[in-house]
């Protein structure tokens, strides 16, 4: 029997990606498989708005999420500081809009659960690997621009993980490479990211040759000290050495 | 809402300064005294040392993020959480941030 952790970031209209999510942990749980939590973040937490509804002819998955958490005894967990973001205050009514079945948490919760966790599953995602990593470090996988929504909640998890001591690697793909050059603007929610090596010591940041010739930046165009890795070394870190993949 | 010498400071619900720039030491010693503290040379540290924290990473410090940094720039001896609470004893990330005029640190960070 594996644990599963699923982290649901699509935001409730998205019913494919939302179905996929529940219809996932329905058929596990039938399977005897524990699923530990279900996190919700990212445009996933509005799922927690005790107002939602859903259109005439489509399922209420908030309403199938409330029955499956109770049914298999498994806490729907969201984050409470983006769910402020998303106007979810995450408290019981009167005082916020938290939906029944919800419980009010943040990455300290997911975090613990994770790296206890045997298989991490993230709608919108790609199917996990079919490779049984071995190592014991969460790889983040970045390839949004630096505004990005997903870019600054996948940072925040990544702080998170360096600041639990988590064995963790950041690597920038794509877009993502732009959220380590000088912001091109005065907005740089970004900007904590320095944080890391200068406080943690942290400097486990890759990318590869490709997507820096590719976004046309040099290494030293970067705010952070980056490690290139070749395609065979990114495969080494993200197929072999992570426990978790965690795309943003 | 704060009120202070006859003017008024615009603040967030949980009552956190919403300009940075307003704030004044005086501002920060009646926050204090709203928190119950008195302002020592070791309080006036922390919440000095928080706000430079703001100023170079452009976010409020949580706990575990506070702790780590205060090791990192001002020793291991006061990089602790006893030494912080003996400070801030109804939470040094949250009470020190408020005297400094940062925003709340997140929840759940």
């Amino acid at each position: 029997m594996a644990s599963y952790l699923l982290l649901v970031q699509a935001n409730p209209d998205d019913i494919t990606t939302g179905l996929q999510a529940l219809e996932q942990a329905q058929q596990l749980a039938s399977q005897g498989e524990t699923i530990a939590q279900v996190f919700f973040y990212g445009q996933g937490v509005l799922y927690a708005n005790r107002f939602l509804s859903f259109p005439s002819g489509l399922p209420n998955l908030q309403a199938a999420w409330l029955k499956f958490s109770q049914q298999h005894n498994v806490p729907l967990v969201v984050c409470a500081t983006v769910a402020s973001q998303y106007g979810v205050e995450a408290l019981p009514p009167p005082a916020g809009n938290l939906a029944e079945g919800f419980h009010a948490g943040g990455l300290t919760e997911f975090m613990a659960t994770l790296v206890s966790t045997d298989t991490l599953l993230q709608y919108p995602g790609l199917k996990p690997t079919a490779t049984a990593p071995s190592g014991d470090t969460i790889s983040f996988i970045y390839n949004q621009p630096p505004l990005h929504a997903s870019a600054r909640h996948g940072l925040d998890m990544l702080l998170m993980a360096v600041s639990l001591d988590q064995p963790a690697a950041a690597v920038f793909v794509g877009e993502g490479i732009c959220q380590l050059a000088a912001p091109k603007t005065d907005l740089d929610p970004l900007k904590k990211m320095t944080m890391l090596p200068d406080i943690f010591d942290f400097e486990s940041f890759y990318t590869t040759a490709d997507t820096l010739k590719q976004a046309g930046l040099k290494p030293e165009q970067l705010r952070l000290p980056v490690t290139i890795l070749t395609a065979a070394e990114l495969e080494q870190l993200v197929g072999h050495d992570s426990k978790h993949v965690v795309r943003f | 809402m704060l009120h202070f010498n006859g003017r008024d400071y615009e603040t967030d619900k949980h009552e956190y300064l919403l300009h940075f720039n307003e704030w004044s030491v005086p501002l920060a010693e009646y926050i204090a005294e709203l928190e119950n503290i008195e302002m020592s040379p070791s309080h006036w540290e922390v919440v000095n040392f928080v706000r430079e924290f703001y100023q170079e990473y452009d976010t409020s410090p949580a706990m575990r993020v506070l702790v780590k940094a205060v090791e990192k720039r001002l020793g291991k001896e006061k990089g602790n959480s006893r030494y912080l609470y003996s400070l801030f004893p109804k939470g040094p990330a949250k009470q020190a941030t408020r005297i400094a005029g940062l925003p709340r640190p997140a929840k759940c960070i």
